[in-house]
């Protein structure tokens, strides 16, 4: 029998288990599905983890892809949460010999060579211990999702990057403190360091507690911002009680991330700023008559004060593993206490902006408008004429283009049949030199004559 | 003059000499003269008939192997089209000497006589213009088309959930369309020169052309007509209906019932006899399926002849976890017209490392003579480009693993003696690839080696990696001396040299064998045995599966899952030789025997049943594991019928109760304490309350106890566990307390490897190997084997005992294994 099998083995890219966590999301699977199997990573294996989906997700890829041999299946027996099913797949991955898994949401789809990207970083360096690819909106493309994670140093969480829009800026590979649980790579040995997932957490923050005890076993987060992987994100709560448990869940889970992996030096030093955090969420929430935010947090301090010996045990167990040195500090963000109010544009458009007592919509790179046929009329204006020309791409219905450009003001009539719109934007104003909260290709009025 | 003229009979002959003498070169001269005219010179070009043409008219040196391998080419859809993709995989397979072929042949029902033949004919005829050695089993699609079930679907048709329509086998008009479809082809096909390429048939119809019923039940009028007829003999008179059903119904009024939530594992069994109705109709829709498969097996039969093979795809009792897909009647086609079945590679866990398990319970097929085909429709990433006009591979799925899940497919096929059909489902070109060829010509020279000879009297036998002009089979007789023995550098033990495959001096395959060897047979005289005959073949473990007790199950999937899909894989992964088994053939003390039987789901059982049961096992000295219910529903449910079948008092909890459990002895494989089994809420559950058995597990929620076994003094073992939730490890376990020889060693790493094997005592064994993970794993052969590598034909060893076997995630062996003498 020989060694040759081990030999060639050695030769071999790394063994990815990319596991795909789903629940009654049938309807995402067919775009997850058809981009990661056209990958052409040469040693992956695609796991769909059904957390007891009532929707029939596992017979949908099972007779679209299950003769696929990478295809594999992992059905939980129920509902398992996010991190439950993940930690199924994970402890299956290692049970298989995974070198990497690659941890992925089922609403998201990649694009080519996400796997051999990030594999290649990890590959590079033995103490990366997490990749994180740069996440973008799927319907919109332009606008980042997340490339990696940030923190503050109240224990409060964001996407970085998250609303903007995409630019070269944004292509500088560095470290992050931590990696969104919606689309990462993660080497399978840290595992052996760390544990799993926490599955108290149901849902939230769950992947931030992972990443700062990689770090703290001596490993680092990086972004890999070559490999893309687009996300159906949602940047909003939703409404109902839904929603109101979501927001439990948060400010819930941002303490017991707290109490797990901050170090108490740094709790008790930035307690004060922590209870100013409180309040003023509070207040906010009492001022707009949502009291079920006050609730939500006073519930929270019960739990968090609950599971205060569980964090003190678990501290204790990475101590005697030698863990317990903070060595993500120097990325936690220092500056704010919460992510300033993302924006995300809807079909490319931001809500209105008065600009000398008119009306006008702000872009992005890209955006469209469904038009009727007629005559139109579309005003575009600059708002900072110092940082440079107002340059618009318009595409009719029926592929007839026009361009509008000046420093102040342009416009134009068309006569146009029905169709879609598609407008693109060809400087974007950068919220960093504008001061905006938004990134912005250009300001329009479109007129029907 | 000469003084001695010759005689003058010598003068007469030899002038007649000459005559012929100048005649012949008369005659070359012609011929050559001729040749330089050519039909330039006026005359009609000789016409030359197509391969098509001499095969229409019967002539040619076509002539059917009966002892081809059943492996299989399967074209897919695109051979109905001009499909260039096709054309080349077809090319391809007569190069790599795969002359048999399954043909779809689509829109038979209704049947248009001349017109619809031609059809067959104009499909046909794309095979054999490029492989006039071709035959054929057709695969007939009996679903009508969309216009026929427009005209007359009207009461007749059920929709799946996507509104797909298909007719209701309960229909009279379709059935009857379907058997003057099925007569009409088989007399076609009698009546042209096709005949002599024709196999057989596989009837197709309903979801997939797997006569899977859709989903929902079929509310059609003709299926519930044709349940109450169902209903009129089952119980013949209302009474008895009334009783068995705890309230008023009559045949003539009966609907068809409301279908339970089958989702629900606290909830487990049908309520009775409220819910007998449910029970009732779900027998009937797999007898009712099975019904109408066999009778047009009868009808095709009649019109085919006796020699034609006539499969279909049914018995997937192993896959489908719905109970009302109508695969639960397996049985009532196993003595029919119907000669074999065909089912894909499991779907569950097929891909690179997992089990590909058959979908069935095979043995009970292959102890009757039937046969099973596999169909292994592995995306394999080969695909044609319309812009380049060529194939191509896509870059992610690598060959390696594709050729992998294929060598595991071909070794379950081998091992147990099954069929294989190589598929392009869709013909896409996803077996365009000479490579691929390449790794089905060296499939077919082991699979032909293995029907062929015999394993008693060689050692060593290296199979051929040469050209793929090889003959497709090896007859027994055809041996050659002096061309076997051990390997280079491998000298094998004094007068173990055997029989083998060898590369002549033109690369083509020859049995051979050791000089001094001049029979085949074994020495005693005894008849060689070909290693895949597996239906004869000793085996450890028998996995018995019941297709009636399904029908009493409200709960399906979850519990199914479990019970059937779970413990299968934890067969497969356990390393021993193992059958598969329905329930009725154990009872009727059919199959082979073996050491240790595992009722996944034997819930129903009467008295009588269960008695015939207790007697195998005795007479057998054999060890029965039974699994969650066993026997529960006999008159009626009741844990005192789980006590009289496994020997041990049980006690059930009184509401639903969370199951897992915690391994409570030191064990090879369990570790003490180590957690297995399922951990939802099920009702209902069981426990063990018997101080005569000694415990193996407990419940982790309760620390009751959830399996025990118990030496009964009539001389058998019942191991009983409670937990719906066998691994591979707590099986492995059990053989093992059995004494039972586990391939698989345990170690620091336990890999739990898919294995088949098949054991043919001192005739050799067969084991094949598909590694889950990368490492280095130890088989254990329990005594001195020559081992060797059938894919690996330079990989011979000295004997062993046990190897260490270094294998990648994915990779296959299949090692041929020769008891030293």
């Amino acid at each position: 029998m020989g060694l040759s099998a081990v030999e060639r083995h050695s030769k071999t890219a790394p063994l990815v288990h990319v596991l795909v966590i789903n629940w009654n999301g049938m309807e995402h699977l067919e775009a997850c599905f058809d981009t990661l199997l056209a990958d052409a990573y040469p040693n992956a294996r695609f796991v769909l983890i059904d957390n007891a989906s009532e929707d029939d997700s596992v017979a949908f890829v099972r007779g679209r892809y299950g003769a696929d041999p990478r295809v594999e299946f992992l059905e939980c027996e129920r509902n398992l949460g996010w991190s439950g099913g993940n930690n199924a797949g994970i402890r299956r991955a290692l049970e298989h010999g995974a070198d990497y898994v690659f941890l992925i949401n089922n609403d998201t789809a990649v694009e080519p060579g996400f796997l051999e990207k990030t594999v290649s970083v990890a590959e590079a360096d033995a103490h990366v211990g997490v990749v994180a690819p740069k996440m973008r909106l799927f319907s919109q493309p332009d606008i980042l999702n997340s490339v990696g994670l940030e923190c503050s140093y109240i224990g409060s969480s964001w996407d970085k990057g998250v609303a903007r829009q995409d630019s070269p800026a944004w292509d500088v590979p560095c470290e992050v403190i931590g990696a969104c649980g919606g689309a990462c790579l993660i080497r399978a040995s840290v595992f052996e360091k760390t544990g799993f997932l926490p599955e108290e957490f149901g849902i939230y923050l769950d992947d931030l507690d992972l990443c700062l005890r990689i770090w703290n076993a001596g490993f680092s987060v990086v972004s890999c911002p070559g490999a893309v992987v687009r996300h159906k994100f949602s940047a909003t709560l939703g409404e109902g009680l839904r929603a109101r448990h979501k927001y439990y869940l948060n400010t819930r889970n941002r303490f017991w991330m707290l109490f797990r992996n901050f170090p108490v030096s740094k709790l008790l030093c930035y307690a004060p700023a922590l209870l100013v955090a409180e309040a003023r969420a509070m207040g906010r929430g009492g001022l707009n008559g949502e009291w079920w935010r006050v609730g939500a947090h006073v519930k929270a301090w019960f739990a968090a004060a609950a599971y205060i010996p569980r964090a003190v045990g678990e501290r204790a167990r990475r101590s005697r593993h030698e863990q317990a040195v903070c060595r993500f500090w120097h990325l936690v963000r220092t500056d704010r206490m919460f992510c300033a109010g993302a924006l995300l544009p809807v079909d490319g458009w931001y809500p209105d902006r008065r600009i000398e007592n008119e009306l006008f919509r702000p872009m992005a790179r890209h955006a469209w408008l469904d038009i009727p046929a007629g005559r139109l009329r579309v005003v575009a204006v600059n708002c900072y004429p110092s940082l440079g020309e107002v340059e618009l791409r318009l595409r009719f219905p029926g592929g007839t283009e026009a361009i509008l450009s000046d420093r102040h003001r342009a416009e134009g009539e068309y006569e146009v049949t029905a169709g879609r719109l598609e407008l693109e934007a060809g400087h974007i104003y950068m919220s960093e030199d504008t001061g905006d909260t938004v990134d912005t290709g250009g300001w329009l009025r479109i007129e029907f004559l | 003059m000469s003084e001695n003229p010759p005689p003058s009979h010598l003068h007469f002959f030899m002038q007649i000499f000459i005559v012929f003498l100048i005649l012949i070169v008369a005659g070359i001269a012609g011929l050559w003269v001729g040749s330089l005219l050519g039909p330039s010179a006026g005359l009609p070009p000789k016409k030359t008939k197509t391969a098509e043409e001499k095969q229409r008219a019967g002539e040619g040196k076509f002539r059917r192997d009966p002892n081809a391998p059943p492996l299989f080419f399967f074209p897919g859809n695109g051979l109905n089209e001009n499909s260039r993709p096709v054309a080349d995989e077809l090319a391809m397979a007569a190069k790599a000497g795969i002359h048999q072929y399954v043909v779809p042949v689509a829109n038979m029902v209704p049947w248009q006589g001349e017109q619809t033949f031609k059809s067959v004919l104009d499909t046909v005829s794309r095979v054999l213009r490029n492989d006039t050695d071709a035959t054929f089993l057709f695969q007939v699609d009996l679903n009508p088309t969309k216009e026929w079930l427009s005209a007359h679907g009207h009461g007749c048709a059920q929709k799946d959930p996507t509104g797909k329509v298909f007719p209701s086998v309960a229909c009279p008009l379709w059935t009857e369309e379907c058997k003057k479809a099925l007569a009409g082809l088989a007399k076609g096909v009698q009546g042209s020169p096709l005949a002599q390429h024709t196999l057989g048939y596989v009837l197709s119809a309903l979801t997939d052309g797997h006569w899977v019923q859709p989903e929902g039940y079929d509310r059609s009028e003709v299926n519930r007509d044709g349940f109450r007829h169902w209903l009129q003999g089952r119980y013949v008179k209302e009474a008895a209906l009334i009783e068995a059903w705890g309230g008023p119904a009559r045949f003539s009024t009966v609907e068809i019932p409301e279908r339970p939530e089958s989702g629900d594992s606290s909830n487990v069994f049908l309520s009775l006899p409220t819910m007998r109705s449910v029970a009732d109709f779900q027998e009937y829709t797999s007898q009712s399926v099975a019904d109408t498969i066999a009778s047009f097996g009868t009808a095709l039969r009649a019109a085919a002849g006796k020699d034609a093979e006539i499969l279909a795809p049914y018995g997937f009792s192993f896959e489908l976890t719905r109970n009302d897909a109508g695969h639960c009647a397996l049985g009532l086609l196993l003595n029919g017209d119907i000669s074999g079945f065909v089912s894909p590679v499991s779907y569950i866990d097929r891909g690179v490392g997992g089990v590909g398990a058959p979908m069935d319970p095979i043995h009970s097929a292959l102890d009757r003579g039937k046969k099973w085909y596999i169909i292994d429709d592995t995306r394999t990433g080969m695909a044609w480009n319309p812009q380049t006009l060529a194939p191509e591979r896509i870059k992610g799925l690598r060959a390696e693993d594709v050729f992998n899940v294929q060598r595991r497919n071909f070794c379950q096929a081998a091992v147990f003696g099954l069929g294989l059909i190589w598929a392009d489902p869709n013909g896409e070109g996803w077996l365009q690839d000479e490579e691929q060829w390449k790794v089905f010509a060296q499939m077919q020279r082991i699979y032909a080696f293995l029907k062929a000879v015999p394993s008693s009297a060689g050692s060593s036998f290296p199979i051929p990696t040469g050209p793929l002009s090889v003959p497709t089979t090896v007859p027994p007789g055809a041996v050659q001396t002096g061309k076997g023995g051990p390997a280079e550098g491998e000298a094998a033990p004094e007068g173990e040299g055997g029989p083998g495959v060898v590369p002549d001096a033109d690369g083509e395959a020859v049995v051979a064998r050791d000089s001094g060897n001049e029979e085949i047979s074994a020495a005693d005289g005894e008849s060689p045995v070909p290693l895949v005959t597996a239906s004869e073949a000793q085996a450890a473990l028998t996995v018995v599966v019941d297709e009636t007790s399904r029908y009493y199950q409200q709960c399906d999937t979850p519990l199914n899952t479990l019970v059937i899909r779970q413990a299968l894989d934890a067969c497969l992964r356990s390393g021993v030789a193992t059958r598969f088994c329905l329930l009725q053939d154990i009872l009727d003390g059919k199959g082979e025997s073996t050491t240790v039987y595992l009722f996944l789901n034997a819930f129903r059982l009467t008295g009588e049943e269960r008695g015939k049961l207790h007697a195998r096992m005795r007479d057998e000295h054999a060890c029965a594991i039974w699994v969650y219910a066993p026997g529960y529903l006999d008159k009626g449910f009741s844990v005192e019928n789980i006590s009289a079948t496994t020997g041990m008092t049980v006690m059930q909890f009184p509401d639903a109760q969370h199951a897992g459990s915690v391994f409570a002895l030191p064990g090879r494989w369990m570790r003490q304490e180590a957690k297995f089994g399922d951990s939802g809420l099920w009702k209902p559950l069981f426990y063990i309350e018997d101080k005569n058995t000694d415990t193996m597990s407990r419940y982790a929620a309760t620390s009751k106890v959830s399996m025990a076994m118990r030496v009964l003094e009539e001389g058998w073992t019942s191991v009983y566990l409670a937990d719906p939730g066998l691994s591979p490890a707590l099986l492995s376990e059990i053989l093992s307390m059995m004494d039972q020889h586990l391939f698989f060693q345990p170690g620091e790493s336990d890999f739990y490897d898919s294995a088949c094997v098949v054991d043919h005592g001192d005739q050799g064994r067969l084991l094949a190997i598909h590694a889950r993970q990368t490492g280095e794993r130890t088989i254990g052969l329990n005594g001195f084997y020559h081992v060797q590598d059938l894919f690996d034909p330079n990989n011979v060893g000295r004997p062993k005992e046990s190897f260490l076997l270094p294998m990648r995630n994915g990779e296959t062996h299949l090692y041929k294994l020769t008891p030293l003498q």
